[in-house]
């Protein structure tokens, strides 16, 4: 089964207010937000509403997502990640997202990932993040899954602005040359 | 390698996580829109920012989150949007109904106009004819400010009536016009309706019985609409 082609088959449902199709998505990719959602606001009962927070937002906006512009999958986690964020700003609990992670901002310069949908893909990277020295997986966590800017997370570990920076930037170095680099060579 | 640009670039991936105060990433920004490697080390960024949102491994909600969302649809369609073109053909054919409808009743109207002039001209006309005519009979009436004349054929049963100085009829009300036979019973002989700016009325009562049974003519105000019989108070009372 070509994946995309049917996540794109039942999103053009979605649009038309099929709500087989919506729950076959919900389905499909639930455990992915929930996870997304669960590690950002570290609570189950908040996380199970952004869930759903983000499902009925897919729901009103399905017409809104373009194909040519990106997969699916990562349309629907960043709408969970923004959601979710959304939710800890509004507990009080973390500052306002930069506008750089706005879906429709990151879009144009995105990959479609579903080429490498394969879970062992994503895994690998999730490995790679534990694998990491601690204060740098530390780092990378407070900016992804917390919405923290560097400044904030220099105030959260008690650390110098400069140190943040260094470590954020070789986290991700490491990152990026590791990851792309078994995807070039799959 | 300039200096400006190595500063940006050891920006751009704290960039890629939304991780740059507003400041700096405001001023990379405009430094992103002229210099395309930035933006090419940017995509390989944001390309591991991706990867983060799908590397966590799945866990499921609870049960209650599906029922919860199926609860919600059921008690909220999405709302129905168009796309710019759908609304504006949308717009178009509203557009287009909304003229319909004005254009029906216009036309409506302006039949009831040319209904309206043509009673009028086949009043007037038979009213002059009926001048013109010798053995017509004619009864000059003058009640309550109300002047004017009846011409009777009785050969053809006809009544045209000339009635001036009628006053102004209520919006709910109308005139109308009775003969009246030997026993008091009315019939009716159909409406006055007066015109603005027009100090008389004219109408013609054509009759299938025999005019030669009526004595009296009369007018009442009556319900918009007229009554099989006079309910209302009496105009004029003429005898024939």
């Amino acid at each position: 089964m070509d994946l995309s082609e049917d996540d794109l088959h039942l999103i053009q449902r979605v649009a038309q207010n099929d709500q087989q199709a919506f729950l076959a998505l919900y389905d499909r990719y639930a455990g992915r937000v929930h996870a997304l959602t669960l590690r950002i606001l570290n609570d189950p009962m908040m996380a199970e509403e952004a869930t759903q927070d983000t499902f009925m937002k897919l729901w009103s906006r399905a017409r809104l997502y373009l194909v040519e512009r990106g997969s699916f999958v990562v349309w629907l986690l960043t709408i969970a990640r923004r959601t979710a964020l959304d939710r800890l700003r509004m507990e009080g609990r973390r500052p306002l997202l930069s506008d750089s992670t706005d879906p429709e901002g990151i879009w144009p310069v995105l990959a479609d990932s579903s080429r490498n949908e394969d879970e062992a893909r994503w895994r690998s990277l999730y490995f790679m993040l534990h694998d990491m020295p601690g204060e740098q997986r530390r780092v990378i966590e407070l900016a992804y899954y917390q919405g923290l800017s560097q400044s904030e997370i220099a105030q959260e570990l008690g650390w110098p602005l400069g140190t943040v920076k260094t470590r954020m930037r070789a986290a991700l170095e490491h990152l990026r040359r590791e990851w792309l680099k078994d995807e070039c060579a799959g | 390698m300039d200096e400006t640009h190595r500063i940006f670039q050891e920006t751009i991936s704290a960039y890629a996580l939304g991780a740059l105060d507003a400041d700096e990433s405001s001023a990379l920004k405009i430094h992103l829109q002229t210099c395309e490697a930035c933006r090419a080390e940017l995509a390989g960024y944001q390309r591991v920012g991706m990867g983060l949102l799908s590397a966590l491994p799945p866990q499921a909600p609870g049960p209650q989150v599906r029922r919860a969302l199926q609860k919600r649809l059921k008690g909220s369609r999405p709302s129905f949007q168009l796309s710019f073109g759908q609304a504006l053909l949308s717009g178009a054919l509203a557009l287009m109904l909304v003229l319909n409808v004005i254009s029906i009743r216009q036309v409506d109207s302006l039949k009831k106009q040319q209904a309206e002039l043509n009673r009028e001209l086949y009043s007037g006309q038979t009213a002059i004819a009926m001048l013109a005519y010798p053995d017509t009979q004619s009864i000059p009436f003058y009640q309550e400010g109300i002047s004017g004349s009846l011409l009777v054929d009785r050969q053809r049963n006809l009544v045209a009536v000339f009635a001036w100085h009628l006053p102004p009829v209520p919006a709910d009300k109308t005139y109308q016009m009775w003969l009246i036979d030997s026993q008091g019973d009315r019939t009716s002989g159909g409406f006055l309706v007066p015109e603005m700016n027009r100090p008389f009325e004219t109408a013609v009562i054509s009759l299938s019985l025999p005019l030669t049974g009526f004595t009296g003519f009369g007018i009442t105000l009556e319900p918009f609409g007229g009554s099989p019989k006079p309910t209302g108070p009496r105009i004029l009372l003429v005898d024939l």
